[in-house]
C-alpha cells in the first residue's frame, strides 16, 4: 500500500529496528526496542527462530491461572469424556453450540500473540493457519465435528511446524482429522471420491493454478486420498453418534486419530502433473501420499507460492518479481527449510524498503493497541456457559469485539485464508468498529484498565509534554506539528485552556492516547 | 496478485467461451448511427430525462443450485440424476409447462403473478473453473481477459453513472467484492444501526469525527481516503437509521440487511447501488435436507421472504429498484453421495423489481440429457454479463458507450428481461426526496441493445441425436433407443 503526507501529518518511523518490530511481532514496545538495540537486530531475529529456547513464563502463568484453559490443546478424547460428564452424549452440544473449546482456543491465540516472548512464531501460527485455514468455530456444513479437532490441530500441526520444513508441516496437515473433516475427507467413497481436499491442496496449500494441473489432476488426488477418515472414539460407535465404518481393513494414520480405511481406498497408477506412482495394497498408500506430498513441496510453483505469501505478510501487498525469485530460490536450495526462508525474507533488501508499505489488519491492530498499553484480559467476571455445571471466568466480549472488526482469530469460512492486502481491508465498517475499539481499550472495557503512570516515564503536569511522551511510547517519534496542533486543540477543548492534568490526569491521559491511536500513522504496521 | 494471473494462466476451464475478436468501429455522432467499440448499431431518436432504478445485488455465495430453486419438470430425469435430493412434480409450484419452483420459494409466487420477477435460464460466467475462490472474484471484476483487474463491476458502474453521493454504493455483508475499487469507497456496514462513532470523556462525537477528518486529510493513502468517507457516510447512514419499518422480514441476517437497503432507499441519501451478501453458505456438496426442511428448504425460504418483504416495505420504491441474484456457478446436475452436489455451472438466476418483464422464465434451457452437459454441468447458455448490462442500460441510466467501459471486451446479448426505464413512467406518489436524491438521467432507448440484434451464442448447445441399437439375449431381441442407449442387464449388443 502506497502513503504519502504532508507536511505537518505525522510520518511512520524510519528507525530499522521499529520498522522490523512492526513486521516480525504485533507490535513495538518499550521493552522490545531496548531488547534489540541490546543485542542488536540480526542476533535478536536468530533468536526468535530458536523458540523453544525463549522461555515464556509471564504467558505460561497466566494461563495456568484461569480453569477456562484446561481444554486448551486438548484432543477429541479429552473433549469427550468432559462432555459426556455432563450428560452430553449426541454431539457435544458445550462444544458444539457454544463452541467453548474453540472460544478458549482463540483467547489462547490473542493471549499470545500479545504477551508471548516467541513473537515471530506466532507470526508465523497465524500464517499457516491462514495458508492452511480450516474454519475453528466449525461451520454449519460440519455439524460441528470439526471443533472437537481444532484444538488437537493448533497445537499438534500448526505449532508443531510452524517453524520446520514446509514438507513436514504440509505432510501434518494432510493426514490430520481437523482437514479430513474440513475438506469432506469424511464423505469420501471409492467411487465417488469428494474432490474437495484434492483441489485445495493443489490450488491453495502447494502449486496454484500457474502450474498448469487439470480437474484430472484434482481427480487423481481425490482417489488417492479416499480411504482416509478420521478414527472417531470408540465409545462413539458403541453409543450412536457415529455409524462404525464397515470393512475389515483399517490401518491407524499415526500419530493423529486418523485411520485408512481399505474398503475405501483407490488403486492402481496414480498421476498428478509430473508424478507418478502404483499403488496395489493398502500399505502402499501413505508411502506413495507422502511421496506425492514431497514432490508438490519441491514444485517450483510451490516455491513462489509461499515467496508471494511471505512477502504479502511482510514485505507489501505486491510483491515485487525479484522478491518472488529470490525468496523461492532461498526455499528451494534449502529443501524448504521455513526458518531460512524467513531469513532471507529479512535480509532482502525490499524488506528494508518497505517502511510504511502495510496497512495493520483489525486482529493487527488490536494487538498492538493491547501491547502498547500493556494489558490482559479481564478475567473477573464468570461467564456460565448453557449446558455446562461449571462456572468459568471469560473475558467473551474480548472475542465480540474482535468478531465486529471481520477479523476473528482462525475463524475465516473459507478454505484461503484472511486475505493479507489493504484493499480487503478498507471499508467503512471496519474502520469504525476499529476507531470505536480504541475508545475501548482506554477505558479498559474489555482488558484491564491501563496503569497511565507506570506506562509513561514520567508523571506530567505540563500538557504539551504529556502528548510528547505518549507519542513517543506509541509511534516511537514526536508528532508532526500540524497532527500535535490538532491533538492539543482536542484535549483543550474538552479540558478548558489551562487543564487542570493533576486532577483529571486519567481522563485527560487516555483522550490523548485515543487521539494518537486514531491517527493515520498508527493505522500502519 | 495470485487470483488475478491465475485467471490469466488457469489451465482448467478457461476455454469455455470462444474468444472473439471485437471489431473496433469509430463512434460517429451527429449522424444517424453509432457503431460503437463493440460492433453494435444504434440509431438516434428523442431522449427523455427519467429517474434511474437503485441496482441491488444479492450474492449467494457458495454456488447456488438453480435446480433446486427453478426446478425442471422432466421428473424422470431428476429423478435419475438425483435419487435421493429430486424434488417431485406434486410438491412444485407450477411456473409454466417445463418449470416448477421449490415449494420453500412460495412467497415469490404472488412477485410472479404480477410480473414483477422474471427467471432468467441458464446464466453463468464465461469461465467453468469450478473453483469457489476463482469464481467468486472474477464475477464480481466481470472484466474477463482484462490484464487490469483492479475493480468490481458495480464500482466502475458508479464511476460511469454515480449519484456523486458518498453513500452511492453501498456493500451490506462480509465480502463486496463488486464494488472495490471505484473513485469513490463503497459504504460497507454490517448492520445501519451499529454505524456509529462513540464519544469519550466529554469530547463529543461529532469532534471526534471532525478530529478524524482533519487528521486524515493530511495523508494520502486508501485508508485516509476512506476515512473522509466514513465520515460523511456516518451522518447520512444515521438518516436512514432513524427510519422505522412496520414490515415483518424474517428473522434472519439477510432479512435484516435487506431491511437496512429499504431504509437507505427510503432516506434520501442517494444510493444507486447496493450489493447485499446473502448470509449463509449455498455450498451444498452435502445433506442439503428434505422438502420439508434442513438447509436448502430453510435458505430458500429465507430468500424468498425476505425478497418479499423488502418489496413490501418499498412500496411505490419499488417501481424504481432491481434486485438480481449472483452466484460463483450453478451445481453439478447429479447429486453425489453425500446427499449434495458438487460444484458445477449454470444456474438460474433471480430477476425482481418495478422494471422487470415478469411472470416469464427468459433465456434458453440447455437440457439435461448426458450429451447437452459439459462434464456433467449445465451449460451457461447466457453471460451473466448481459443481464447486468441490460439492468444497467435499461434501467439505470448506463449508455451502451458506459456498458462497454463496465464490461470490457464484452459484446452483450439481449435478453429482453427488463422494461426500458422510459415505458414505465414514475409513479405520482413517488416520494420528492428520494426522486431528488437519484437524480435523473438522460434515456434514449433507441440508443441500447434492441431486440434485434442477433443474440450472441456463447455455447453451442449439442443437438441431440437419438439412436437405436438391438440388444439379444438367449434368443430375445430388444431395441433400445436413447441418446446414448444401453443394453440392459444381461442383454448384449448386437452389431
Amino acid at each position: 500500500m502506497e502513503s504519502s503526507w504532508g507536511l505537518g501529518a505525522t510520518s511512520p518511523s524510519t528507525d530499522p529496528i521499529i520498522h522490523l518490530l512492526h513486521r516480525f511481532t504485533y507490535g513495538p514496545t518499550k521493552d522490545l526496542v531496548s531488547e534489540v538495540t541490546r543485542i542488536g537486530a540480526d542476533a535478536w531475529f536468530e533468536k526468535q527462530l530458536d523458540h523453544l529456547s525463549i522461555p515464556d513464563n509471564e504467558v505460561d502463568s497466566f494461563i495456568a491461572k484461569y480453569d477456562v484453559f484446561d481444554v486448551i490443546h486438548k484432543d477429541m478424547n479429552f473433549l469427550w469424556s468432559l462432555a459426556e460428564a455432563e450428560g452430553d452424549i449426541n454431539r457435544g452440544q458445550i462444544f458444539y453450540s457454544n463452541h467453548l473449546s474453540g472460544r478458549v482456543l482463540h483467547l489462547y491465540t490473542l493471549i499470545n500473540q500479545a504477551h508471548s516472548k516467541r513473537q515471530i512464531f506466532e507470526m508465523m501460527v497465524e500464517f499457516w493457519h491462514d495458508h492452511f485455514n480450516i474454519t475453528t468455530l466449525g461451520d454449519e456444513t460440519k455439524d460441528g465435528k470439526l471443533d472437537w479437532h481444532t484444538n488437537d490441530w493448533n497445537k499438534r500441526v500448526i505449532r508443531e511446524y510452524a517453524l520446520t520444513r514446509f514438507e513436514d508441516l504440509l505432510q501434518a496437515t494432510a493426514l490430520h482429522p481437523a482437514m479430513i473433516v474440513y475438506l469432506d475427507g469424511e464423505l469420501s467413497s471409492k467411487e465417488l471420491p469428494n474432490e474437495n481436499y484434492g483441489r485445495e491442496l493443489l490450488e491453495l496449500h502447494t502449486v496454484t493454478p500457474k502450474s498448469g494441473y487439470t480437474q484430472a489432476d484434482i481427480i487423481e488426488v481425490a482417489k488417492l486420498f479416499s480411504g482416509l477418515r478420521v478414527k472417531w472414539p470408540e465409545r462413539w460407535y458403541q453409543r450412536g453418534p457415529r455409524p462404525r465404518p464397515q470393512g475389515r481393513t483399517f490401518i491407524d494414520v499415526l500419530p493423529f486419530a486418523t485411520l485408512l480405511h481399505g474398503e475405501r481406498q483407490n488403486f492402481g497408477t496414480f498421476k498428478v502433473m509430473g508424478w507418478q506412482r502404483t499403488v496395489t495394497s493398502v500399505d502402499q498408500v501413505l508411502p506413495a501420499i507422502e511421496s506425492l506430498l514431497s514432490y508438490l513441496s519441491s514444485h517450483p510453483e510451490t516455491a513462489k507460492n509461499i515467496a508471494l505469501k511471505l512477502g504479502r505478510r511482510f514485505v507489501e501487498d505486491v510483491p515485487s518479481q525479484k522478491f518472488i525469485n529470490d525468496i523461492s530460490s532461498s526455499y528451494i536450495s534449502n529443501g524448504g527449510d521455513i526458518k531460512a526462508t524467513l531469513k532471507a525474507v529479512y535480509q532482502h533488501q525490499d524488506f528494508k524498503n518497505a517502511i510504511g508499505k502495510k496497512l495493520k489488519r483489525p486482529g493487527e491492530d488490536y494487538i498492538s493497541v493491547a501491547r502498547s498499553l500493556n494489558v490482559w484480559p479481564n478475567f473477573t467476571r464468570l461467564q456460565k456457559w448453557q449446558g455446562v455445571t461449571k462456572e468459568f471466568g471469560f473475558p467473551a466480549i474480548v472475542l465480540y469485539e474482535l468478531a465486529g472488526t471481520g477479523h476473528s482469530p482462525l475463524s475465516w469460512p473459507f478454505p484461503d485464508g484472511y486475505p493479507d492486502i489493504a484493499k480487503s481491508w478498507v471499508n467503512a465498517s471496519h474502520q469504525l468498529v476499529r476507531w470505536n475499539i480504541y475508545g475501548h481499550f482506554v477505558k479498559g472495557n474489555t482488558w484491564d484498565s491501563p496503569t497511565w503512570e507506570a506506562l509513561l516515564p514520567t508523571r506530567e503536569t505540563n500538557i504539551d509534554n504529556q502528548i510528547n511522551q505518549v507519542a513517543r511510547l506509541l509511534l516511537f517519534k514526536e508528532l508532526g506539528n500540524a497532527d500535535f496542533t490538532s491533538v492539543r486543540n482536542a484535549v483543550l477543548k474538552v479540558f478548558g485552556p489551562d487543564p487542570d492534568i493533576n486532577r483529571y490526569y486519567a481522563d485527560v491521559t487516555a483522550l490523548i492516547f485515543r487521539l494518537i491511536f486514531q491517527l493515520p500513522v498508527w493505522s500502519l504496521r | 496478485m495470485i487470483t488475478e494471473e491465475a485467471i490469466a494462466q488457469c489451465p482448467e476451464g478457461r476455454e469455455g467461451f470462444s474468444r472473439r475478436e471485437f471489431l473496433r468501429g469509430m463512434a460517429v455522432f451527429g449522424g444517424m448511427t453509432i457503431l460503437s467499440a463493440n460492433g453494435i448499431r444504434y440509431s438516434f431518436a428523442a431522449s427523455s430525462n427519467e429517474v434511474p432504478d437503485v441496482v441491488v445485488t444479492l450474492v449467494l455465495r457458495g454456488g447456488f443450485d438453480g435446480l433446486s430453486a427453478v426446478v425442471p419438470t422432466n421428473e424422470n430425469l431428476m429423478r435419475q440424476a438425483r435419487s435421493q435430493i429430486y424434488i417431485p412434480n406434486a410438491s412444485l409450484l407450477p411456473l409454466d409447462r417445463e418449470f416448477g419452483l421449490h415449494p420453500a420459494l412460495k412467497r415469490l409466487l404472488p412477485l410472479w403473478e404480477n410480473k414483477e420477477l422474471a427467471i432468467v435460464n441458464t446464466i453463468g460466467a464465461p469461465t467453468h473453473s469450478r473453483s469457489h475462490f476463482d469464481e467468486i472474484s472474477d464475477v464480481a471484476y466481470a472484466a474477463y481477459g482484462e490484464k487490469d483487474k483492479r475493480s468490481g463491476w458495480m464500482a466502475r458502474f458508479l464511476d460511469v453513472s454515480g449519484s456523486g453521493s458518498v453513500v452511492q454504493s453501498v456493500g451490506i455483508g462480509s465480502t463486496t467484492r463488486q464494488l472495490v475499487g471505484g473513485k469513490t469507497a463503497p459504504v460497507n456496514v454490517n448492520a445501519i444501526n451499529n454505524f456509529k462513532l462513540d464519544a469519550i470523556y466529554g469530547y463529543r462525537a461529532e469532534d471526534l469525527a471532525g478530529f478524524i477528518d482533519e487528521t486524515h486529510s493530511r495523508w494520502t493513502n486508501i485508508w485516509a481516503t476512506q476515512a473522509k468517507s466514513t465520515i460523511e457516510a456516518l451522518d447520512q447512514i444515521a438518516k436512514a437509521g432513524a427510519l422505522k419499518s412496520t414490515v415483518t422480514y424474517p428473522n434472519t441476517g439477510t432479512g435484516q440487511r435487506l431491511r437496512d437497503v429499504a431504509a437507505l432507499l427510503k432516506a434520501g441519501i442517494g444510493v444507486r447501488a447496493v450489493d447485499v451478501e446473502f448470509q449463509g453458505d449455498w455450498d451444498m456438496h452435502a445433506n442439503m435436507g428434505t422438502i420439508e426442511n434442513g438447509w436448502l428448504t430453510s435458505y430458500l425460504a429465507d430468500l424468498a421472504g425476505s425478497i418479499a418483504s423488502f418489496r413490501e416495505d418499498l412500496g411505490v420504491l419499488w417501481s424504481r429498484v432491481t434486485v438480481v441474484t449472483i452466484t460463483e456457478f450453478g451445481r453439478r446436475v447429479s447429486q453425489n453421495l453425500s446427499t449434495g452436489t458438487e460444484h458445477g455451472w449454470g444456474t438460474s438466476t433471480f430477476v425482481a423489481g418495478g422494471g422487470v418483464n415478469g411472470g416469464k422464465i427468459h433465456g434458453r434451457f440447455p437440457g439435461l440429457d448426458n450429451q447437452q452437459l459439459k462434464d456433467g454441468d449445465l451449460v451457461v447458455t447466457a453471460d451473466y454479463r448481459s443481464l447486468l448490462t441490460e439492468i444497467l442500460t435499461r434501467r439505470a441510466g448506463v449508455t451502451a458507450k458506459g456498458a462497454e467501459e463496465i464490461f470490457p471486451n464484452f459484446r452483450p446479448e439481449v435478453l429482453s428481461v427488463m422494461k426500458h426505464l422510459s415505458d414505465t413512467p414514475l409513479p405520482d406518489n413517488f416520494p420528492e426526496n428520494v426522486k431528488n436524491a437519484l437524480g435523473s438521467v438522460s434515456y434514449d432507448k433507441d440508443l441500447l441493445p434492441t431486440a434485434a440484434t442477433a443474440p450472441v451464442v456463447v455455447n453451442e448447445v449439442k443437438e441431440v441425436k437419438k439412436k437405436t441399437i438391438t440388444c439379444v439375449k438367449k434368443g430375445k431381441t430388444i431395441k433400445v433407443t436413447g441418446t446414448n442407449p444401453k443394453c440392459p442387464t444381461g442383454y448384449k449388443i448386437k452389431k
